[in-house]
């Protein structure tokens, strides 16, 4: 246990909360993890300041990076087919992403400032997900979009859209 | 108030760089909803949209490709072309047939193909027949349009001139990818047409799985078409498959002194295959090879025929590699000596990281001792740091080793096999060579039983992912 405090660090969020965490989790943010290495040992007694991201997002980004601390590694993007599209997310993903548009669109753009790559697929992937197979006014209406195009716009943009032909 | 809060926090405020990360994710009827929505959604929709040109070998496509590379905005968007040039071989011999034909002529016609088909009992009554005969002639008119379109582009090099005339315009192009074979839209799908009738969409089905007997004159012309626009010093990346290997070299000549341009090739991946017996001629492929000092990837499949020799590795990979780059190595339907194999790979294990081996055989000179798949593996652990590896189907040494390897992705393991499969053996050794765990092989004491190990000098635990095979069948194609 002793151990364990040792390594832990506290952040402070844009509206001053601060959030204690293990380093190794919180290293799941390649924006903290430089800024640890750049701090060295004042970074143990030192708070971190994330000045982009509120609290309740934090803890939430900070619960997704503790379920993943030993994650390992994401493998090289070649090693496989890269170009293969998959919108698969793992269930314990999906739950977590179970929130209100707001908070996913909160989550996206703090694991984006964050640098925490996988998050971000994740929640990229979720509003992927529910854009699939829908028409152009079920989309605004999920996202609350606002159709700023003109019948005459909106006609030539459906034109276009036969050029690129489907696989 | 809500109102103000659910436009804060709507995908409109989304930065571009998600925007087009979530585009990524969606497929071509996908893109063209959402680039309908708005115009925050517009520019990134395109972006993915336009990335990659899916082009067909039909008059309509065509024109398709001659709009966006005529368009000042798509056809900087554009950075790969995907071509899949399956034509049709031959019209339904109904089709030909019913040309001339009156009315009832043309009914009883039809009758005798549906019967022909054995499909008749599924038109059940005759308004519904007339229905589907109405359709069918609609769709006949269409197919023969779309047929004259095929001849034209085949006729006084009209597909090569297209495609000069369109690519060079593709300012950004950064990749020509070949497919003849891989299914995609059925043929039914022309113009004007909305769908079969139950007889001309079974027919039509079998046409559309042809694969294009051309597809290796279709392949070179498009890259001669890039070639065409100046030099190849813009072309990544450079893909296609199902190319019997001497169709592929004849139609290769007018374009090999274009390879010296390859220079900036980072990515190639070649399928290639030989139905029959014969001396194969590595010539075309070495010299390829020889000329793209930039690769980072590479994938070569070879499919030889039943009792056909695989190609030799070391005739078609040059001697001395000079891939400072390579980090990618796909090989499948070689054959080679393993000290040829250990040499290449010495050569490129700085950058090395992924590699697929796929119905391999080490060959034995004479003279020589044969080469072992186990001391390859052994080999790999000790002198590559790879992060990937991937075996599968056959390999054999044709003396002593022949191994069947099932190959499954990692991420069908759990269902595929229960949650014991991770101890199975092709796994241990991935993990051996990639995550240094212990070897599954260890070597026997000189008085064991070799027997119990198939007279290898190894003890092991063989599996399903992992088997051992008789080499009475080692000469096939495997």
């Amino acid at each position: 246990m002793a151990a364990s405090e040792s390594t832990r660090i506290t952040l402070v969020s844009n509206d001053g909360a601060e959030v204690h965490v293990e380093r190794n989790v919180a290293e799941r943010s390649m924006l903290i993890k430089n800024m640890m290495e750049d701090l060295g040992e004042a970074a143990m007694t030192q708070s971190v300041p994330i000045p982009n991201v509120n609290e309740s997002v934090l803890k939430k980004v900070i619960e997704w990076c503790e379920h993943h601390k030993n994650d390992p590694p994401a493998a090289a993007d070649d090693d496989s087919d890269s170009r293969k599209k998959t919108t698969d997310i793992e269930e314990w993903d999906q739950k977590f992403m179970q929130v209100d548009q707001e908070m996913l669109f909160e989550i996206i753009l703090a694991s984006n400032y964050l640098d925490i790559k996988p998050l971000l697929d994740v929640g990229c992937k979720t509003v992927a997900n529910m854009i699939k197979g829908k028409s152009p006014e079920e989309i605004r209406k999920t996202f609350n979009i606002t159709n700023d195009f003109t019948p005459e716009e909106e006609e030539q943009i459906r034109r276009e859209n036969e050029w690129a032909e489907d696989r | 108030m809500a109102l103000v809060e659910r436009e804060l926090y709507s995908t409109v405020t989304l930065p571009l760089e998600i925007l087009d990360a979530i585009c990524e994710q969606l497929s071509h009827s996908d893109l063209k909803a959402l680039r309908l929505t708005s115009r925050a959604w517009q520019r990134s929709a395109e972006k993915a949209l336009f990335d990659v040109i899916y082009l067909k070998f039909n008059g309509a496509s065509f024109e398709r490709l001659q709009s966006i590379s005529d368009h000042p905005k798509f056809s900087k968007l554009v950075h790969y072309v995907h071509y899949d040039s399956r034509q049709l071989q031959h019209a339904p011999a109904f089709i030909k047939r019913s040309l001339d034909l009156s009315n009832d002529q043309y009914l009883s016609a039809y009758t005798h193909a549906a019967n022909e088909q054995r499909l008749a009992h599924r038109v059940k009554s005759r308004l519904e027949f007339v229905e589907a005969l109405i359709q069918f002639q609609e769709f006949q008119s269409n197919f023969l349009a779309y047929a004259a379109a095929q001849k034209f582009l085949l006729r006084d090099g009209n597909e090569s001139k297209t495609l000069r005339g369109c690519i060079s315009k593709l300012s950004n192009l950064l990749g020509l990818r070949h497919s003849s074979y891989e299914k995609t839209e059925p043929l039914w799908h022309l113009p004007g047409f909305e769908g079969p009738d139950p007889v001309s969409g079974s027919i039509l089905q079998d046409l559309s799985e042809q694969t294009s007997s051309k597809a290796h004159e279709h392949f070179w012309n498009l890259f001669g078409a890039a070639c065409s626009s100046g030099d190849t010093h813009w072309l990544r990346e450079l893909q296609g498959s199902k190319f019997q290997l001497q169709k592929w070299n004849i139609a290769a000549a007018p374009y090999i002194n274009s390879f010296g341009d390859l220079t900036a090739l980072q990515e190639l991946n070649l399928g290639l295959l030989e139905s029959h017996d014969i001396q194969y001629d590595h010539t075309i492929l070495a010299k390829l090879l020889k000329n793209v000092p930039s690769l980072q990837s590479l994938q070569l499949d070879f499919t030889p025929g039943y009792a056909a020799p695989r190609l030799t590795l070391a005739d078609t990979v040059p001697s001395n590699p000079h891939w400072k780059f390579l980090g990618r190595l796909v090989l499948h339907g070689f054959e080679t000596t393993e000290v040829y194999l250990r040499k290449f790979f010495l050569h490129h294990a700085n950058t090395l990281h992924s590699l697929e081996l796929g119905n391999m055989v080490f060959c034995q000179p004479d003279g020589e001792k044969a080469g072992s798949w186990i001391s390859f593996i052994i080999f790999l652990n000790r002198s590559m740091r790879l992060k990937h590896v991937k075996f599968y189907g056959k390999l054999s040494n044709h003396v002593d080793e022949s191994w069947f390897v099932d190959g499954h992705d990692s991420s069908d393991d759990r269902w595929y096999f229960g949650p014991d499969h991770f101890d199975c053996l092709e796994l241990r050794i991935k993990r051996f060579i990639t995550l240094n765990d212990p070897c599954p092989f260890e070597p026997l004491a000189e008085d064991a039983d070799l027997g119990r190990y198939f007279n290898l000098p190894w003890m092991f635990s063989i599996d399903f992912s992992w088997k051992f095979q008789g080499l009475e069948d080692s000469n096939d194609s495997g």
